[in-house]
């Protein structure tokens, strides 16, 4: 694959790649007889980016003669190659080194050239199966309205949950009913139906979805200036924002949506293990109640579900993310979000002992307190600490150290046992040992008031 | 137990607004006592020790609230008091800064646990619709027993009042002399003269204000007199840096070896107040 584009097509492609940093970690591209694609699926993978860039875009655009070109790169180097692009004027990206790198070359003003060769980690690709018939549900809007909403809540915020009927909308960041803990503020911001350029309602529905990825996508609409297009069913179905731009640049972002029975709502008592609507930073009581949950939980793993949106979840699946990997055999690995989702649980359910594991390891890291003393099962599974060491989360880290420290801890406990045969000296001449004791000086416990009335000689 | 509150004028929205960015400056959480006139909030509740100082605000009714009701649980009582967490209403008062406010309500809800809930309708640049914002921040609802030590605090009998025409040269100041000494000394006269002495091993910075006025309260005093304290500069700093109203004007009395009243008239029935305690050089 070989194509060249110019300098302001290059920004817009720095653009989307910028947006989908912010979704995922790889970027996957592909390149087909319609245009170049590249998408970005997130940690838990409840959400799929794709941005697809027609050929009008390209000023040459050569697809090899077999037809398959695709490929998965590390997001972190291409965000760092795409980073300044202010200077750059003409912009050639090919697979070079029989499919093993991807060259950019950057042209930039004053006649210098950037060239970047960035590894291919894999031959694969995503692909994201989603039913062409029409939602129930289209609301488009232009993305300043949008932003208007997104602003309404807090960055740390995780999920968005929207509320249409026939004439209005309401943007909350917690489910009417759910149980929340009693410091998390909740905010509603509530729309007229008059404001959205479209607005389409038949079936009312309350949706949940995660809200990071939603404004990486915002943003990308914000740079090319175009509205958003929402098109959804109901709870638990498949969310899809659109974006288009004069049929050359398209957008689709596909997030799971939380389904129903995945809320836990305030009447039913029972201590569940998930709990939706947690703010970040009540995220240590939730790991204790996690920890609480976590025998009635063992006895039940059918009861787990896969809850994408969740914050908790989210740090948990990124752990076992790096457990199974997406199989280069089977390229359209990702079909309906959702059912992926499940897929995921089916596949953890089975390994209890890893997941039982990592559970208590994200607990364990978020808590960061007494390692030693509310650590139950000190001998992690092997397979666990793979796991660790592969990954680059805080929480891992956080957990390394603690890993470390034990063992520091079990290292200070060997010289001890000399010590205290020290202490047994100490405490027959703990006189001596004193700094303030001068041998000179004679101490006054021994000093002689009396001399003794009979000597022995 | 019932509060209702309506705010109507643009200006005392982004006046309330900017009295609470200030207080969410200073500390986490913050009290809210709501009485029958008035409105305190107060932040650093005495005796606590953080790096901020004790700071409270009390706002008359009748001005800032065209409609308002409170109805204690207990009618002999005469408070309601909660605390609540100073960032959460601070966030949710944000919007009040954008001029397209057409009112805002605050009352006390049960939504699951107490929580007192903004109301605002925003007329946005966008559209001519309101949209309504709501943000319910959750509160603590203080009983009756462990109301001794949140009351409303005392000001201090100062012996020496003056007041300080420019804030922004003294907030400045004090943020330079934070980095010089870890106490500040006040000096003040009645001739109208404040000094302001940061000591370090290497030097003494005396800042001398002069021709204050002084305030009319304290003034009838025999003779002239002066009085200094010595202040923690890390507690005066925050408060100053805190502020983020626009008033230019400070009263400063001081209680000679004790205290020093910091008291910023907002508006008429509208005053914050701080005391920085004395430190022992």
């Amino acid at each position: 694959m070989k194509c060249t584009l110019e300098g302001n097509n290059a920004k817009v492609i720095a653009k989307a790649i910028q947006s989908l940093s912010k979704v995922g970690k790889e970027l996957y591209i592909e390149a087909d007889q319609q245009g170049l694609q590249l998408r970005a699926i997130n940690a838990t993978h409840s959400a799929v980016g794709s941005i697809s860039f027609q050929r009008c875009m390209f000023e040459t655009y050569n697809l090899p003669s077999s037809q398959y070109c695709y490929c998965k790169i590390s997001m972190k180097v291409c965000l760092a190659t795409f980073r300044n692009m202010k200077q750059v004027e003409h912009c050639e990206m090919s697979i070079v080194e029989n499919h093993t790198k991807l060259q950019v070359k950057l042209r930039c003003k004053l006649e210098t050239m950037k060239q970047a060769l960035i590894a291919i980690i894999d031959d694969q690709n995503i692909n994201a199966a989603v039913s062409k018939e029409a939602s129930p549900n289209v609301i488009r809007g232009d993305f300043k309205l949008f932003m208007e909403i997104s602003n309404n809540f807090n960055t740390n915020e995780e999920e968005l949950t929207l509320e249409v009927d026939s004439n209005s909308l309401a943007a909350k960041n917690y489910i009417e009913g759910a149980r929340v803990s009693d410091r998390f503020m909740r905010s509603q911001l509530k729309l007229k139906s008059s404001e959205f350029d479209q607005y389409l309602v038949t079936k009312n529905t309350v949706i949940t979805f995660c809200i990071r990825e939603f404004r990486a996508f915002l943003l990308f609409a914000e740079t090319l200036n175009a509205p958003l297009n929402l098109e959804f069913n109901e709870a638990g179905d498949p969310f899809l924002l659109k974006i288009n731009k004069h049929q050359e640049i398209e957008c689709i972002l596909i997030m799971s949506t939380l389904s129903p029975d995945d809320v836990s709502f305030s009447e039913d008592n029972c201590q569940r293990e998930l709990t939706v609507d947690e703010t970040p930073d009540s995220q240590q009581v939730v790991s204790k109640k996690r920890k609480n949950s976590q025998p009635i939980e063992a006895n039940a793993p059918e009861k787990r579900r896969v809850e994408p949106d969740d914050s908790l979840m989210e740090s948990n699946s990124s752990l076992s993310n790096s457990l199974f990997q997406f199989r280069p055999s089977e390229p359209p690995s990702v079909e309906a979000v959702r059912q992926l989702a499940d897929v995921d649980t089916l596949m953890v359910i089975p390994d209890e002992a890893d997941e039982e594991a990592l559970m208590l390891a994200a607990a364990d890291a978020a808590m960061a307190t007494q390692m030693p003393k509310t650590n139950p099962n000190p001998s992690v599974p092997s397979s666990t600490e793979v796991c660790f060491y592969n990954t680059e989360d805080t929480t891992i880290v956080d957990q390394q150290q603690h890993l470390e420290e034990e063992e520091d801890d079990e290292e200070e406990s060997i010289p001890q046992s000399p010590e205290r045969e020290q202490r047994k000296i100490r405490t027959i001449f703990s006189r001596c040992f004193q700094s303030t004791y001068v041998p000179r000086e004679p101490s006054p416990n021994s000093q002689v008031y009396v001399p003794n009335s009979d000597t022995e000689d | 137990m019932k509060f209702r509150a309506l705010m109507q004028d643009p200006l005392y929205m982004r006046e309330f607004q900017s009295i609470i960015a200030t207080l969410a400056k200073l500390a986490k959480d913050c009290l809210m006592i709501l009485e029958d006139q008035k409105i305190h909030f107060i932040v650093n509740e005495e005796h606590s020790s953080t790096a901020s100082p004790l700071v409270w605000t009390s706002i008359a009714s009748q001005d800032y609230f065209p409609e308002y009701l409170c109805e204690p649980a207990r009618a002999e009582h005469g408070y309601i008091v909660l605390q609540m967490s100073a960032a959460h209403l601070s966030r949710s008062l944000a919007v009040l800064r954008m001029n397209n406010v057409n009112n805002c309500k605050m009352k006390l809800q049960r939504i699951q646990f107490p929580c007192i809930s903004v109301i605002a309708s925003v007329v946005s640049a966008t559209s001519c619709e309101p949209r309504e914002v709501v943000h319910d921040v959750p509160a603590t609802i203080v009983p009756f027993k462990e109301w001794p030590p949140y009351l409303v605090p005392r000001v201090p009998s100062s012996q020496l009042v003056l007041n300080i025409p420019s804030l922004r040269l003294m907030r400045s100041l004090i943020e330079k002399l934070k980095n010089i000494s870890p106490s500040l000394v006040f000096h003040a006269s009645s001739a109208g003269e404040l000094n302001l002495v940061a000591e370090s091993e290497m030097a003494t910075i005396t800042t001398r204000f002069k021709r204050l006025l002084q305030s009319i309260l304290v003034a009838d005093q025999n003779g002239p007199q002066e009085a200094s304290c010595s202040v923690d500069t890390r507690k005066a700093s925050a408060f100053f840096g805190a502020l983020q109203l626009p008033n230019e004007e400070l009263i400063i009395g001081i209680d000679p070896d004790h205290s020093i009243h910091l008291q910023m008239d907002i508006r008429e029935n509208v005053v914050l107040h701080s005391i920085l305690p004395a430190v022992s050089v």
